[in-house]
Order: structure tokens, then sequence, then C-alpha cells
């Protein structure tokens, strides 16, 4: 009986570090192309992004909403990106318009959560929408071409000491993400709006103004995934961004955060978006069809859902 | 100089209505430094209504306020924190996933430097400062960093009024603190008021179990239909009587 309780705790509070170390071996294991540097790249380089997104993910999560909208965000980033650049503006200022672009995506879904009744998954859900509207009326003709030599190298393939730049940013973007979590008003006040709004206005903490700055940086995150798929496709698309959105939620589900609010953290995330890359690559590298894909990745859900359960009860 | 002849609330004639009812009619009641107040009456008598204006939470038709001999208008729930009023109303409004120090320092957080536009939270500091306020009332909570969730319905009560204490009220309002709680907790928390008092606080809270009155408060209100129907010593009345003044 103690045995079993043991077991349901260590396993409740660390599926994910068990299982990502599972899933690594086990590719090993299923394909010796897995465990060579080029393919330890690609799974970095991918990951950059989704882990990007899934953060911002996981700021809306933890204050009790959701956002639909992040898969059209890294769409309408990529065309307005292009635009900036081929109007001959300096990639620094194009890069700075671009977050600007996001971040008032994100404050016009955050006002609308804010300021009215509508629930943020249909406020984001008509984003998803719009944004991803706009996103290809700014791209007329085929893709833009973005060729920029320092673009390039700063978003697709510059490293430092052979990591690539867009994982130095995505590690960054977590060590800032975890301290601001963990440390700081912000962070806290997160915390406590997804855990009861309520109370949270009573204490005369701002409820409006922070879920207006979560959904902000949400959006501006998902400007990051954005900027980096540009630059390795060389070309500003709407066409990108697909389903991004429901990748960004497994991985926050996977990594511990819980849909009703008050509970998520960024390390956990981050295993998770691992996981969930080191699936997708092994599973492409053993040549398995893309059904399989869907299947293992629902599964993997459902399998972390009940995780949590068990450590939620224990 | 402490004011030491004039008593520290005192509230006359208060008057409110909502539409055509008449929730409050002229009602005078006075709290003395370092008095526990039960406020009893049966359902609909006023008694939520009458806390709610004292905490600066609902504005009164007419009628004074006094505080300590002086009148003010408690013109909202934050400026009665000022006037050093504090309230905790039923649902407690704690934030169940976090731990017993961040929901005291709710939204008033202890930092150690700011950081543009974030504030660096000193922790370690703040969970010194948030044992040493539920040591002093009294409240048992062995581990500070439990979540709330967890601790039970007493515990969950010591952490709320333990909010209060962090802005040294004069006065504290409880409404029914033990509505929820089961006869060892209820027992905790009562002897929980009676320890605010002996930190100088005063204190009105509103029950429906007379025992507890009987057995905390200095001092017994009744109310029925929205008027004052009692006000007496604990210690000369009884609870037959108080009964006979709630139903009338």
């Amino acid at each position: 009986m103690r045995l079993r309780a043991t077991a349901q705790a260590v396993l409740g509070k660390y599926y994910l570090y068990i299982f990502i170390v599972i899933i690594f071996f086990v590719s090993c294991f299923l394909s010796d192309k897995f465990f060579t540097v080029r393919n330890m790249e690609n799974i970095l380089i991918h990951n950059a992004v989704i882990a990007s997104i899934a953060l911002g993910m996981l700021f809306v999560v933890i204050s009790g909403g959701i956002d639909l909208s992040v898969g059209s965000v890294v769409a309408l980033s990529s065309t307005a990106l292009a635009i900036f650049i081929q109007a001959g503006l300096p990639l620094p200022l194009a890069i700075l318009l671009t977050f600007c672009v996001g971040a008032g995506v994100g404050f016009m879904n955050g006002f609308f959560i804010a300021y009215t009744r509508i629930a943020p998954l249909i406020v984001t859900l008509a984003s998803l929408s719009l944004i991803k509207g706009a996103a290809y009326l700014l791209q007329t003709g085929y893709g833009r071409r973005l060729y920029d030599p320092v673009f390039d190298f700063l978003f697709a393939s510059g490293s430092i000491y052979k990591i690539p730049l867009p994982v130095i940013y995505m590690i960054l973007l977590y060590l800032i993400a975890h301290f601001i979590l963990s440390s700081t008003d912000f962070g806290k006040n997160i915390y406590a709006i997804g855990g009861n709004k309520q109370a949270s206005y009573l204490v005369g903490i701002n409820v409006r103004g922070h879920l207006m700055a979560v959904y902000a940086l949400c959006s501006m995150l998902a400007v990051v995934g954005g900027i980096i798929v540009s630059a390795r496709l060389m070309m500003g698309t709407a066409r990108i961004g697909e389903g991004y959105e429901l990748d960004a939620i497994a991985t926050a589900v996977l990594g511990g955060a819980a849909l009703i609010g008050g509970r998520g953290s960024a390390f956990k995330i981050l295993i998770a978006a691992f996981i969930l890359g080191i699936m997708s690559n092994i599973l492409n590298l053993t040549g398995v069809a893309i059904y399989y894909q869907m299947l293992m990745k629902g599964g993997i859900l459902l399998v972390a859902a009940m995780a949590q359960e068990v450590e939620w009860q224990s | 100089m402490e004011e030491s002849n004039h008593p520290l609330l005192e509230v006359r004639h208060i008057y409110k209505r909502f539409g055509g009812v008449t929730a409050l009619e002229d009602i005078s009641i006075t709290v003395h430094k370092q008095e526990v107040v039960g406020l009893v009456g049966d359902n609909g008598a006023g008694k939520s209504t009458l806390i709610k204006i004292i905490a600066g939470a609902l504005p009164m038709d007419s009628g004074t306020i006094y505080i300590d001999g002086k009148p003010v208008r408690i013109r909202s729930p934050r400026h009665a924190k000022a006037l050093k009023i504090e309230t905790v109303y039923q649902d407690l409004a704690l934030c169940d996933n976090l731990n017993a120090t961040l929901n005291i320092f709710l939204g008033r957080y202890q930092f150690m430097f700011r950081l543009g536009l974030f504030g660096v939270i000193n922790k370690r500091d703040m969970e010194r400062e948030a044992e040493k306020i539920i040591n002093r009332i009294g409240a048992e909570i062995p581990n500070q960093k439990t979540l709330v969730r967890y601790l039970s319905g007493g515990q969950r009560q010591g952490v709320a009024i333990g909010r209060t204490m962090y802005t040294e009220p004069r006065l504290i309002i409880l409404d029914e603190p033990t509505a929820a709680l089961g006869v060892g907790e209820t027992k905790k928390v009562l002897k929980l008021i009676v320890g605010l008092r002996s930190q100088g606080i005063a204190v009105i809270f509103i029950s429906h179990t007379l025992q507890e009155v009987f057995e905390t408060a200095d001092r017994v209100v009744v109310l029925r239909n929205g008027r004052k129907v009692g006000d007496k010593l604990v210690q000369e009345t009884s609870i037959q009587e108080i009964i006979h003044l709630m139903i009338g």
C-alpha cells in the first residue's frame, strides 16, 4: 500500500523527466541517425520556435486564459516583417516594428478579455481568423523573399560555439520567464489572478492591466517564433503557423500548466517542448506516417493529463 | 496622544434602503477599543449590510460614523483600510494555488529591489514576517509553504485574518468566521478572536451560533428586521434573552 503511494508520488512529480529520458534512449535505439550532431541541431532549432510560442502560452494559461491566435500571429509577423524589410527599413527597426505589431494584437486580445465578459477562448478564436486574414491580405502574390545576410545569421544559420543562435534566444527567454514567474510581483500576480481573480481584484491588484500585459507578451513571443521560421524559409509568408496554437497548448499541458489557471512553471514547459520535439523527430526519422504521429501526440497528451491528476491527488 | 475617552467606533442613526426595502433603520452602535462585539440576528436582519457600510463597501443613506470621536465618511474599502478597519468576508478571498505567505502579502509584496516595471520579491523577509503574524494571532500553520488549498478551514481563516494584520488594524470585522467549520476548528478560530483582543484590536463578528458569541464576545448586539433590538454586555444577559430579542 505504501509502495503504491510512494510510486504514485514519484511518478506524479517526476513524470516529465522520466518521460524525456525514456524517449531519448528509445530514440537512440530506434534510429542510428538520431544521436548525431546534425539531428540534434535540427531538434533544437525546430524546438526553439515551438518552445517560444509555448512560453507565451504558459503565461496566458497561468492567468486562467488561453490564446488561440498565436498561430495566426506567427503568420502575420512573417508577412509584416517582409513588408518592413522590403520597404528598405534597417533590420533592427523592421524587427522592432514587427514586435510592435505583435504587441498590438496581444493588447487587442487582452483588451477584450479584460474589459468584456467574453471568454478568452472566444476572443482569441475570433482573433485567429482576423489575424490570419490580415496576414494573407498583407501578403501579395507568392511569398515575399527575404534575403538579408545579417537576418539570416541572427535567426537561421548563426551559432556561437556550435549552439545555434535561436536556441540561445530560447534559453535566454526561458531564464527570464522563470525569473519573472518565480521572483517578481508581476509573476505572482499572474498566478493570483489565475487562482482567484476576484480576490486579486479585492486586494488591489490591477487585474485588467495584468491581463492585457500577459496577452501582449504571448503575442510577442509568437512573433519570436514567426521571425525564426521566416529566417529559415528565407521568406515572409502567411502560410505558416498553422496549428501552432494546438502544439503550444499541448506543450503547456504536458508541462504541467493547468488550463483552469494558477499553475505552471517555465522549466517544465521546456522539457515538455523537447519531449514533443524529440517524438516528432524520431517518428520522422523512422519513417512513421504522419497519421501515427498525430495519434501518438494525442495519446501523450492524455497520458500527461492523467499523470497530472495523479500528482494533484497526492 | 490616545483619545481614551472616545469609543473606537461609533455609528449613529444609520439608515439604508434598497429600493422599497429598508435594510437598516436608525442603527446606532458603539465599539470600544479592545472589545469583542458579537453581531447577531436572524437572516435578513441587516447584519451584513451594517458591516459592509462600516467596511466601506456600501454607502449609507443617512447617519454618521465617528472614529475616535471624530466624524468620518467611509468612502471605499481602501479608505476603510486607511482608517485601520479591516474586513474578512465569508469567502475569505484567498488564492488556493498560493501558499500562506503569498496570500498574506497578496498584492502588497515586500521587495528587494525594482527592475524597471517589475519588483523583485523578497521572499525570505516576507516568510519571516508572515511567520510572525501567524504566531501573533495564534493560528497553527505548521508549514507556511503549503498551498492554502490544502489547509483546513480554521487555518484558512487564520491566513485570511493574518492578511488583515499586516496593516496593524484597530478594528477587524469578521463575517461568520466559523460558519463552515467543525467543532475543533471553531474553537481555534474563537481562540484567535480572543487573541486579537489581547493584541489591542477590537473585533466585530457576525455569528449565528449564540453559544460562540457568549463564549467569546464582551458585548452582543441584536438586530431584527433592520432595527437594533438589543445591546447588552454578555455577562448581563442570557442566550434565552437574546433568542427572544432575535425573533421578537
